[in-house]
């Protein structure tokens, strides 16, 4: 008996020990880390995450609803026609700000922190003029959007503030600045972009430093309706050193593999019929047609030769009047590129500067190398049809708002598909377009999406509708 | 004993409530307690001397010692025996020998933790199946099925490895695990159903309890409680399903031979109409038009053509009996479903050998199951073997151990919403067109093959021929699995015990899915290899601990530490676009992609629990069990669950004892708190490489451009903060037996709240994320759980038992925190949880009512839809997957040798959405699209949508007709329109589930052979079956077994099973 009770003891007690000894290891805190994830990500597999997801949106989604707005396209089918028609709901939203915020700039944001934490300063240059792409074209199509609060989800605030977009507009201006100083150092820190960088610049500081000078032109000229002291901050942005020609232009290649197809390819061969490039009926009649569109009409009215690229089947013979440029282009390949900024944007904006500085002959200068470069974008400045249409465009009428006019509407016709032609329209009202449905008002900014009303209620800014305006569109 | 005390004053410290004093001695009393059953020695009889305070306990040898004086009355009781009272006489030897108890009311069940317990000690309830309940079925839970009252079982179809969901009283969870936890012989063993493809498409999987042998079960014990789980912690709070195996038993080596045939047939199938060819506004477009619906001429209105060169069917196209190239030749009607299936047969061997002597048993057993499904070319195989053993290594030391290696393979066909499976082209298949091509052999290429070598289907390449599924794209699984434990028990002192028990489960499952090249889906060819590789670790540590107290109070105690161990990894390799045809591997393709899924958690746990006996009249029962989860948070891991428990058996009052009309009469009550786990990984935010899609196009999975890698922030926002779910159950219940067991009830009412339950709440994505996993939601869940057990008859030879039992359990989400969350589903029908609606519920558009539910029918001539029902707008509850309540009903008679066992089960309510009939008219084939052409006016009230999209109410009951077009069933009539609910049907049953007839054969016709007993059988299961459902067998589930029950869409009907056994002992 006795051996047996200090057999018990030796039992328990070399189990117990054993137990309590293994504890630690066995619940270590580490069995809880993700191993299919990672905690950490590199600047070099963050940036693709950003430039894609910018090229993407604004060749797709954002590209898709501008262009329904202002005519360059029209919807056919599904929520595309109803949309084209104006009937739109807050959750058609959900999709594009969910690209826009959780899949896009909540990179930005953490690589914006990481790089300059660690000093690579090309990285986090590059990451803020990214930013100020993406937050530029998010605030001008819904004014006050969360932005200074924004992306804080993990420390906590998961219901953000609506920043006034004159304040956005500050701060991006702001982020440009310290993002052209960090370009332009002589060093960008111990890790500097390469292929990751997949846009046209391939890691090129010099070439992102132009494009943040065009950047903070972009933004002034757009409030130069409202504050015309902007004018000449465009001018001077530009003047500090932006485009030099289309081989700066800012894009970015998709490719042929399945993965990674251009998006225009993809709504093409994955939600075909719901989009039209060139609507229906015969090219040139007035709008009768319930998917007329107005840039495909116009252009063909003008000889323009550059429709024969943005939609193929225009000139078609066997293409029935009924589905006249239901294909487009050069775009419907899988490897197309989306252009997100290009030399002949920027001399649009030199023009349109002078031109509200009442420099006609500036204006003119800027304007004349503006549709040139339109036209060298697509190689067509030296060809017959090219010179036959710029020589008969390229001069502004003296009047300031005729050449205004003009101004706008030939960059309407250059930036084909590109969101920011909605934007122009907005500021200055051309092309005069009349809207697709009786009595309706041509909608001024989107709505904003179902999710904020249902989990951030209390900060979406009260009585929004179609055609609520924004701050520079006054 | 006295000359040891001291020491033992060493344990008293710990364990102070067991103070044990030793009597003043007369004389020293031994001897050895055995069963009568198999002669073994009984362990833990208590023995003690009746109006004293002296008693002891029978060591592992069923030894005891013990000082009484001669008169004396000294009794001898265990849980399960009758008890013995002796009176010491002048001998100092008294060996006893022990007789099982026979009632029910005795009978010892499996509780918790392995721990056997008398029935009407109990202060919960607890169902249990004997091994005899068990046979006959591939799947144990099938075997349960109907049995046990609180526990609902739905097999998801009738393909062979069909996965069954096991919900206890409810669901417990929104979003987490609900199926019940399973232990074998101590062991928690793993019940996934591992998926390769997308649930709702792709072959089905097995949950994985199917590796079990039911042949290999002795009992099943369900544990259903709070109380009575919260012993298994964080693991158990779904309920516990204890299988127990069986085991040797001490005597000459014995040898039992089971042996079964059983052929499975298919029950009921859509309903279809057998009237209308393919095509489309009654024109036939044949299957070189590529039309996939039947909207065409009645097939009685067509000819052949004669056209020998048709390559769809060697009599020639058809054309309309007018058609100048008509011929005089009527076309076949080719019963396609029909013809498709086979008689599913399945071969049964079971071989077990047991035994044993004085100080080791031993059971070693064999099995075979072969199964030919009724889907040609599927079939399940489970291959077992086991052994069991039990010795006694040293004195008061025992050491048993089982060890059961497993393998099962498979080969399953696709079904569900998958345009490469079998069913969704087979019921859509027009009856102009033989899927068969007219061959016999289901391998024959003719069926699905041209001479070009390009597929052969009705649909120009829309759908697969189903023939070209089952052969061309197989879907093979193998499980290896071993799963095991050993148990080394050491009593030293008659009151004091030590139990160490070390399991484990492991398995891998290796899969390999293939599309060959001409696949509608994977037209280039595709392999998916899918690897598993699951292990489970559980040890438990245990002291136990008895005494008496006084004469009338008994204690056991027992503390015990455990850790378990979960960890899997899955690795997928995808291979595409095969180079050479016929040779479908991964070496052979030109593209590949895959991924890892690696997951690890670990549970740190102490527990006691504590039972207290007051006479035979009083129990309480307390325990206290605290978990450590490595998936929560490590300053905030701690988990308890406390429980308390008593009955009392009012029937041992004086003047209740002894009754002859209420023999027996208990009441019980408890209270727990029990938890479910969160599930890995979710407390802190990762980088994934992923896909950026924009809700409209596929968009771009990294790596982009093949080479640039590219790392997102994870969508869900980890919470540092996450708790486990906690559940709060009471139960109260009774127990009465009447005319001595001739009458007995068992009744339960319970109620149990889920708080802090996990889901994942949607955030706005300008905080950078889409979801946050919060513990935000509540549910309840009260039930009523009722068993009768009736002898209407016992007669001489002749015994007829009648049972029943009926539960209702009433479920609501209480709190969500967010509008509903979805389990699965399609665009216009979800599974959900709804705030304030029942759990599992559906969610989708409606048609438009005004606020008394009439439909609203629009009333504007100019629209579309004058005279149609509107298509609401806005998606809401639309009923609810979980049974109303179940009830089984058993008969069994037995005369002599001869058993008859039936089993009727009844479910009342629980609905299922039928997304096959919805699309089947949509296709023109339900039955339902007979009426198609004629007028109807539709009920209800007179109103529009106006301009600005809302709906006006007109008032006054339509009287517009209408006509039911192809365009309206194409449109908001059938499936593919706007309003999914129309198809939520009751999907409740009464069903024949189980017959079972067997004789055993004279045992005096052996006497001289080897053979000992023989027992043959005949058996079948659900032979008959009653529905309101207007499809196949409501007992579906596309999901499987899960969260998202109640989807009914283009699975394996379900079967009707007729068989025989045989049973021979040697």
């Amino acid at each position: 008996m006795k051996n047996q009770l200090i057999y018990s003891l030796i039992f328990a007690g070399t189990l117990l020990i054993g137990a309590s000894s293994c504890k630690k290891t066995f619940m270590d805190p580490a069995i809880n880390v993700n191993p299919n994830s990672s905690g950490i990500a590199s600047d070099a597999s963050l940036l693709p995450s950003i430039i894609v997801p910018v090229a993407y949106n604004t060749g797709g989604s954002l590209s898709w609803y501008t262009s329904m707005l202002d005519q360059q396209t029209v919807g056919v089918s599904n929520q595309f026609s109803n949309f084209s028609a104006y009937i739109t709901s807050t959750s058609d939203y959900d999709n594009i700000w969910a690209n826009i915020y959780q899949n896009c700039l909540i990179n930005a944001a953490i690589l914006n922190k990481q790089a300059t934490a660690e000093g690579n300063l090309y990285y986090a240059g590059i990451t803020k003029v990214l930013i100020a792409y993406q937050m530029g074209l998010t605030t001008d199509l819904w004014g006050d959007v969360p932005f200074s609060q924004a992306f804080k989800g993990a420390s906590g605030n998961t219901t953000p503030v609506f920043d006034k977009q004159q304040d956005i507009y500050v701060s991006l201006f702001k982020l440009l600045d310290s993002a052209k100083s960090q370009l332009g150092s002589a060093k960008g820190g111990i890790n500097t972009p390469t292929t990751d960088d997949v846009s046209s610049y391939h890691g090129n500081n010099a070439q992102w430093l132009k494009l943040a000078n065009l950047m903070t032109a972009r933004l002034a000229i757009h409030l130069s309706k409202v504050d015309p002291t902007y004018a000449q901050k465009a001018i001077d942005a530009i003047a500090a050193g932006a485009f030099a020609s289309n081989a700066d232009n800012f894009s970015v290649t998709f490719g042929t593999d399945g993965n990674s197809n251009n998006p225009n390819f993809q709504l093409g061969s994955q939600r075909g019929g719901y989009f039209s490039y060139g609507g229906s009926g015969t090219l040139g009649t007035p709008a009768t047609a319930s998917n007329y569109i107005f840039l495909p009409h116009q252009m063909f009215l003008n000889n323009d030769p550059r429709l024969a690229v943005y939609v193929t089947a225009y000139d078609d013979p066997s293409a029935s009047a009924a589905d006249v440029g239901d294909y487009f282009g050069s775009q419907n390949t899988p490897a197309a590129s989306v252009n997100l900024v290009t030399y002949a944007e920027q001399n649009f904006i030199l023009a349109e500067a002078y031109n509200r500085q009442g420099n006609a002959a500036a204006s003119q200068t800027a304007y004349a190398a503006a549709l040139t470069a339109s036209f060298n974008q697509f190689s067509l400045d030296a060809t017959a049809a090219g010179m036959t249409y710029i020589n008969a465009n390229s001069l502004l009428p003296a009047d300031p708002t005729a050449a205004l006019q003009q101004i706008m509407t030939q960059k309407y016709f250059a930036l084909y598909l590109n969101p920011e032609v909605y934007t122009d329209w907005r500021r200055t009202g051309y092309p005069a377009l009349s809207s697709a449905v009786a009595g309706v008002a041509i909608p001024r900014r989107f709505l904003y999406p179902l999710q904020e009303y249902s989990y951030n209620k209390a900060n979406v800014p009260a009585d929004i509708n179609l055609t609520s305006r924004v701050y520079w569109d006054k | 004993m006295k000359k040891f005390l001291p020491r033992k004053w060493l344990l008293i410290l710990v364990i102070s409530p067991f103070l044990y004093f030793s009597g003043y001695a007369q004389s020293v009393i031994s001897g050895k307690v055995t069963s009568r059953q198999d002669k073994q020695g009984l362990a833990g009889v208590t023995v003690k001397e009746i109006g004293t305070p002296q008693g002891t306990f029978t060591d592992a040898n069923g030894g005891y010692t013990l000082t009484a004086s001669r008169g004396a009355r000294l009794s001898f009781s265990l849980i399960g025996f009758e008890t013995q009272v002796v009176t010491v006489g002048s001998g100092k030897l008294i060996n006893i020998i022990l007789a099982t108890q026979s009632t029910s009311i005795s009978e010892v069940v499996v509780t918790a933790l392995g721990i056997k317990r008398e029935r009407k000690t109990l202060s919960y309830s607890v169902g249990t199946v004997k091994s005899e309940q068990i046979t006959n079925n591939t799947n144990a839970f099938s075997a349960i099925e109907g049995k046990v009252a609180g526990v609902s079982i739905n097999s998801s179809g009738g393909q062979v490895g069909a996965s069954s969901n096991i919900l206890i009283r409810g669901t417990t969870s929104i979003t987490g695990n609900n199926q019940a936890l399973i232990i074998v012989d101590g062991v928690p063993i793993d019940n996934t159903v591992n998926v390769t493809e997308a649930n709702t498409g792709g072959a089905p999987s097995p949950n994985r309890a199917i590796d079990i042998d039911p042949a290999d079960i002795d009992n099943v014990s369900v544990l259903k409680g709070g109380a009575a789980v919260a012993l298994y912690g964080l693991q158990g709070t779904n309920g516990v399903v204890v299988i127990t195996t069986k085991k040797g038993q001490k005597g000459v080596p014995k040898v039992e031979l089971l042996s079964s045939i059983a052929f499975d047939k298919v029950d009921r199938l859509p309903f279809l109409q057998n009237i209308y060819a393919q095509g489309k506004n009654g024109k036939f477009l044949g299957p070189d038009k590529g039309q996939t619906r039947s909207w065409g001429p009645k097939l009685t209105d067509l000819r052949y053509n004669g056209d020998a060169t048709y390559k769809y069917d060697s009599n020639g196209g058809l054309v309309l009996a007018t058609d100048p190239m008509a011929t005089v030749k009527k076309p076949n009607f080719y019963n396609n479903v029909n013809n498709f299936f086979q008689t599913g047969v399945t071969f049964n061997n079971n071989i077990a050998v047991s035994g044993g002597g004085d100080n080791a048993v031993y059971r070693v057993s064999a099995g075979i199951e072969k199964q030919n499904g009724i889907v040609p070319t599927t079939f399940f195989q489970r291959i077992n073997l086991k052994t069991s053993g039990s010795a006694t290594v040293a004195k008061n030391m025992k050491v048993d151990g089982d060890i059961n290696y497993i393998n099962s393979t498979g080969n399953f066909a696709q079904q569900g919403s998958n345009i490469s499976g079998v069913f969704l082209p087979l019921y859509r298949t027009p009856i102009n067109f033989d899927d068969k091509n007219g061959t016999t052999n289901v391998h024959d290429r003719r069926a699905y093959q041209f001479a070009d070598g390009s597929q052969r289907d009705y649909t120009g390449g829309h759908f697969n021929n189903p023939y070209f599924a089952l052969n061309q794209d197989p879907y093979i699984s193998e499980v290896n699995r071993v799963i095991g434990d050993i148990n080394l028990a050491y009593t030293p002192l008659p009151w004091l015990g030590f139990n160490y028990k070390l399991g484990g489960d492991i398995y891998s499952d290796n899969r390999t899915q293939k599309f060959e090249k001409g696949d509608v889906s994977s037209p280039f060819g595709k392999i998916i290899s899918d690897n598993y590789l699951y292990k489970i670790i559980n040890s438990d540590f245990q002291i136990n601990l008895k005494h008496n107290i006084t004469p009338d109070v008994t204690a056991s105690l027992l503390v015990g530490a455990g850790i378990w161990s979960k960890s899997y990894t899955q690795t997928q390799l995808t291979g595409s676009n095969f180079l050479i045809p016929n040779f479908v591997n991964v070496n052979n393709s030109s593209a590949f992609s895959g991924f890892t899924n690696l997951q690890t958690q670990h549970r740190n746990s102490y527990y006691s629990i504590l039972n207290l006996a007051y006479k035979d009249q009083l129990f309480l029962d307390a325990s206290y069990r605290v978990d450590y989860s490595t998936a929560l948070n490590p300053k905030n891991n701690a988990f308890t669950n406390p429980a308390l428990g008593m009955s009392w058996i009012f029937t041992e009052l004086p003047f209740l004892k002894d009754n002859s009309v209420l023999s027996f009469g208990k009441l019980r009550a408890s209270f727990a708190t029990t938890g479910n786990d969160a599930t890995p990984y979710n407390l802190l935010n990762t980088f994934n490489s992923q896909t950026f899609a924009d809700g409209l196009t596929n968009g771009i999975t990294y790596p982009f451009l093949t080479s640039i890698g590219g790392f997102t922030q994870g969508a869900t926002l980890g919470n540092p903060n996450l708790r486990a779910e906690k559940t709060f159950t009471y139960e109260f219940g009774g127990e009465l037996s009447f005319f001595k067991d001739r009458l007995t009830i068992d009744a339960t009412y319970y109620d149990k709240e889920g708080t802090s339950l996990i889901i994942n709440v949607p955030l706005t994505a300008s905080s950078g994320y889409a979801t946050q996993t919060l513990n935000v939601a509540s549910m309840s869940n009260k039930g009523i759980e009722l068993a009768l057990n009736i002898i209407p008859v016992k007669l001489d030879g002749f015994r007829w038992v009648l049972g029943g039992n009926f539960s209702k359990n009433v479920n609501k989400v209480i709190k969500l925190g967010v509008d509903q969350v979805s389990f699965g589903g399609f665009t216009g029908i979800t599974v959900a949880a709804i705030q304030g609606y029942p759990n599992q519920s559906f969610f989708g558009p409606t048609f438009e009512t005004d606020n008394k539910g009439n439909q609203v029918i629009d009333d504007v001539k100019t629209d579309a839809g004058y005279g149609y029902p509107i298509a609401g707008q806005v998606s809401k509850y639309v009923g609810n997957a979980l049974p109303k309540w179940n009830a089984g009903i058993t008969n069994t008679f037995t005369y002599k040798g001869i058993r008859l066992f039936a089993l009727i089960d009844i479910r009342h309510g629980g609905s299922l959405w039928n997304g096959t009939e919805g699309a089947l008219i949509s296709y023109g084939k339900s039955d339902l699209t007979l009426k198609r052409g004629t007028q109807t006016v539709f009920a209800g009230v007179n109103g529009h949508t106006d301009a600005n999209g809302v709906v006006v109410i007109d008032g006054g009951k339509n009287t517009t007709s209408a006509t039911l077009s192809e365009g309206w069933y194409r449109g908001n009539g059938g499936g593919f329109g706007n309003v999914a609910s129309q198809f939520v049907q009751d999907g409740g049953w009464v069903r024949l589930r189980e017959v079972n007839l067997s004789y055993s054969l004279n045992k005096n016709w052996f006497k001289t052979g080897p053979v000992k007993s023989v027992e043959v059988g005949a058996f079948g299961r659900n032979l008959w079956l009653h529905t309101k459902y207007h499809g196949q067998d409501p007992e579906t589930s596309l999901q499987g077994a899960g969260n998202a029950q109640g989807l009914d869409y283009f699975q394996t009907p379900g079967t009707k099973t007729y068989g025989l056994n045989l049973k021979v002992i040697l």
